[in-house]
């Protein structure tokens, strides 16, 4: 009996997720963050983003880890555990179970924060932001959910590169792509096939502008973008095959 | 020899001086071409020397610039030219502050951290566009917006043949400033409505060119007298219908073409964006009615020509009778000013301070709660039916808005149905008391009754002669003709006000009864037909009732429930004889009413009086100015 209550104990207290029992940070609007700075307290902004993302453009001083980065740029997380952390993103909150939260919690930081409304509610409050390393825009058109099967008939050799994260990609995609994470493009790029078309898809078309523009910066002539991303893929194709 | 070496030192020296010199302008000169370039550009443009640097940039509308203008951070030029420094992004806000400010809150910026040269990336040969600006303006746009959105299926097709009226991406979206919103957030929502109805009717309502492009302004201001219009000009936008919700941002093709957001199939989908569960005929409801059009909505033109009819004679009849009624009175009295005071013969009786009973308790409250919910109803309705009125917005806000407004209104109208119910059951308990059948018609025309009789038509007659000083004043039984018209107003009223409110209310669960131009019809009944009764009881029942010179200021036997027996005897003479014949006269004499019940009957009932001719003040004023 006492071995089992033991074994019971070692499970409950090791086997089971760390953190899984944490809070989700609270939500902050960006003045609030502002008074924290006002008052001379310790406040470090975790831009949760791809890194081409967050060089393009980020809110000053902000650190660069990708939700996605967790394991390998933990440690680039401040010493200090009573630092305020405030995790953000782009158009819209970073969602609870980012890893890199996640990470933050178990390293036992007790102040965290996810910024309401991410970069763009911070921008449309008028606060400064900093380009580190800017990707100029390529401008060029995007594909409409409409059109997408009708491009695809017509460039069978188009090669469509989905730049949501893996989960995300598991979860649904359309059939063909190929998953590759927008944090991880500036390393990958590289894969991609020069001859070919490339459609770039985000999850709500608000990113892959940035990818787009990337590509065509390093070399990739064709490439296009689906306005809406999978979210107006999947809503214009309500019901049909993926 | 010392003068021959001296002088060939001095032109050593000389010679010296003069590379020294030449060579440190030449530096000078340099250096300057990246501080200066506007007389050295030759300098930059040696290298720089494409011909979008030298004449296309002349010709640009930056030309008279300099390249440090711009460049501001290129002043070391060796370390330009070996690369050592690369020239940070241009600040272009240094000289173009105004656009720079309105850019921080654009869309562009916001979501997708453009900068100028983003858009601009002909920058070093960019020209004034002049007229050809708007064509320019979507040339630049829809190199990533998807063209088949704006060029396919809007106003572009007119700009691209030549229209200069035609509008732009940027006459609707704005330059430099399009605003951004989220889609999740009501108020951003709400926000881009406002916005956008606004761009629309900057052209739509302009008389001049509409008149120069064959359009109607009527669609803007047929817009304006439905719910959708009066609930966003009373600027409360969250929950109704603008422009670009139903027309679907681009899409302006003709109904009949089937990409048409305004054909029928397409109209579900934007109607089903807040409508939930109605029948397919919904989609006929008219979102640009016109009821003076007797071809397009035929049902509406005749509807509205009745509602007219209906208020003219209303008014004519009762306005007529009123005016002749006071003048009667009043010359009456002059002709009593005349004679001298003559004292008027009070029955014995009357002379105790015993009064009849009128009213039940149960009739007394009704009438509060009609009072209460009448004037809720006209509160909360009127500030929308004259939504450009300057009281409009004010009375709408005091009660926290058109969504608190209507639901209140809601309220107000299940009481009033609630109270015509009940009056209804009262009737039918009236002419069958005990389900007795025999007799019914007797107590139907009876003088109990409150159904008009033949004695009313004589009675009307009767009272049009005393009037003009051709007969005596009628003699009234317990119910006169014109309360009997009030009593019998109720019925009709909320059969058409309440029929028709309870369309508007529930218009998805009535398409499945009626097409969806029924709606248009419903509106028209119920705003006429409110002003019909807000007015005939702010007007012609105060007057009947209360403002009758020897009524006036007020009759509280409503509130009281009863009254002198004088007054019997003098305003109801065939009452109280049959009420003596009948021997019921005693069984009905009362107490004076209690000190209480006279203040509430004095306060509430002058109150209403007042606020009743307030209202009357103000919706005139709407109705004749506005």
């Amino acid at each position: 009996m006492r071995c089992i209550c033991a074994a019971i104990f070692f499970i409950m207290v090791f086997i089971s997720p760390v953190g899984a029992d944490q809070k989700p940070p609270p939500r902050i609007e960006p003045r609030a963050v502002v008074r924290m700075m006002d008052n001379h307290e310790n406040v470090v902004f975790i831009n949760v983003l791809s890194s081409l993302e967050c060089m393009d453009i980020r809110i000053s001083g902000s650190l660069c880890i990708a939700c996605g980065e967790a394991g390998e740029k933990a440690r680039v997380l401040p010493r200090d555990r009573n630092a305020k952390l405030v995790f953000y993103g782009g158009n819209t909150t970073v969602e609870a179970d980012c890893e890199i939260i996640r990470e933050a919690q178990r390293q036992g930081f007790a102040n965290l924060y996810i910024l309401k409304g991410g970069l763009t509610a911070w921008k449309r409050s008028g606060y400064e932001v900093e380009s580190v390393n800017r990707i100029p825009r390529v401008l060029g058109s995007a594909l409409k959910p409409a059109n997408l099967k009708r491009w695809l008939n017509l460039v069978p050799a188009a090669l469509i590169i989905d730049l949501r994260s893996p989960s995300a990609y598991r979860s649904n995609h359309i059939t063909g792509a190929l998953n590759m994470p927008l944090f991880l493009l500036h390393r990958t790029y590289q894969d991609l096939p020069w001859d070919r078309p490339l459609l770039v898809i985000d999850a709500d078309g608000s990113r892959s502008f940035l990818a787009a523009s990337y590509l065509r910066r390093k070399g990739f002539e064709n490439v296009r973008r689906l306005e809406g991303g999978m979210a107006a893929w999947q809503d214009w194709n309500k019901g049909g095959a993926p | 020899m010392r003068i021959r070496s001296g002088g060939i030192g001095c032109g050593l020296c000389f010679v010296a001086f003069v590379c020294l010199t030449l060579g440190l302008i030449w530096a000078v000169g340099t250096v300057q071409a990246a501080g200066d370039p506007s007389g050295t550009s030759r300098n930059c443009q040696s290298c720089h020397n494409d011909a979008l640097y030298k004449s296309d940039f002349q010709a640009s509308a930056h030309g008279r610039n300099t390249c440090a203008s711009c460049h501001t951070d290129i002043t070391g030029l060796r370390r330009h030219m070996t690369g050592e420094t690369k020239p940070r992004p241009v600040n272009c806000g240094s000289c173009h502050r105004d656009i720079a400010s309105r850019f921080r809150k654009d869309v562009h910026y916001i979501k997708q951290n453009f900068q100028c040269q983003d858009c601009h990336q002909d920058i070093h040969g960019i020209r004034k566009s002049g007229a050809g600006f708007k064509v320019a303006v979507v040339e630049n746009c829809s190199q990533c917006h998807s063209r088949e959105d704006y060029i396919l299926l809007g106003h572009s097709g007119a700009l691209l043949k030549g229209n200069a009226d035609a509008a732009a991406c940027t006459d609707c979206h704005g330059l430099h400033n399009t605003p951004y919103y989220d889609s999740s957030l009501e108020r951003d929502k709400a926000a881009a409505r406002e916005n956008y109805n606004r761009r629309c009717r900057s052209c739509h309502a302009d008389v001049k060119m509409a008149k120069r492009n064959r359009f109607s302004t009527k669609t803007v201001a047929s817009y304006d007298e439905t719910y959708h219009g009066k609930i966003l000009n009373l600027g409360f936008s969250q929950r109704v219908a603008g422009c670009a919700d139903c027309h679907l941002g681009h899409n302006i093709l003709p109904k009949n073409d089937l990409r048409s957001a305004m054909h029928r199939n397409n109209m579900k989908v934007a109607c089903k964006e807040c409508h939930k569960g109605f029948h397919d005929r919904f989609v006929s409801f008219e979102a640009h009615p016109n009821p003076l059009d007797p071809k397009r909505s035929p049902l509406l033109y005749w509807t509205n020509v009745f509602m007219i009819a209906l208020l003219g004679g209303t008014f004519a009849f009762f306005w007529l009778h009123t005016i002749l009624w006071w003048r009667r009175t009043y010359c009456d009295k002059c002709c009593e000013g005349k004679a001298g005071f003559i004292e008027k013969t009070i029955l014995p009786e009357c002379r105790e301070e015993k009064q009849i009973q009128r009213f039940p308790i149960r009739d007394r409250i009704m009438h509060v709660l009609l009072i209460l919910s009448f004037f809720t109803l006209v509160m909360t309705g009127f500030p929308i039916k004259y939504y450009d009125s300057p009281w409009a917005k004010i009375l709408i806000n005091l009660w926290g808005g058109a969504y608190r407004a209507g639901l209140f209104h809601r309220i107000a109208a299940l009481v009033l149905c609630g109270l015509f119910l009940y009056t209804l059951w009262l009737s039918l308990h009236f002419l069958f008391p005990k389900k007795q059948f025999r007799g019914s018609l007797q107590r139907l025309f009876g003088p109990d009754s409150l159904f008009p009789n033949f004695k009313d038509f004589k009675d009307i007659i009767g009272m049009f002669k005393w009037f003009f000083g051709k007969g005596d004043m009628p003699k009234f039984d317990r119910w006169t003709y014109w309360e009997k018209f009030d009593f019998f107003a109720v019925f009709w009223g909320m059969t058409a006000i309440g029929g028709s409110g309870f369309m508007l209310w529930f218009p998805e669960v009535f398409s499945y009864l009626f097409p969806g131009w029924m709606i248009n019809v419903a509106t028209v009944v119920h705003s006429e037909e409110a002003f019909l009764a807000a007015i005939f009881i702010f007007t012609v029942h105060f007057f009947n009732n209360h403002f009758v010179p020897n009524k006036f200021p007020l009759e509280p036997n409503i509130f009281t429930g009863r009254y002198r027996l004088e007054a019997l005897w003098h305003e109801r003479p065939l009452e109280y004889e049959r009420l003596m014949a009948e021997g019921r006269l005693d069984a009905m004499k009362r107490e004076g009413p209690g000190l209480w019940t006279q203040l509430f009957a004095s306060v509430f009932g002058l109150a209403s009086l007042m606020l009743g001719l307030l209202l009357t003040g103000l919706i005139f004023w709407a109705a004749l100015f506005y």
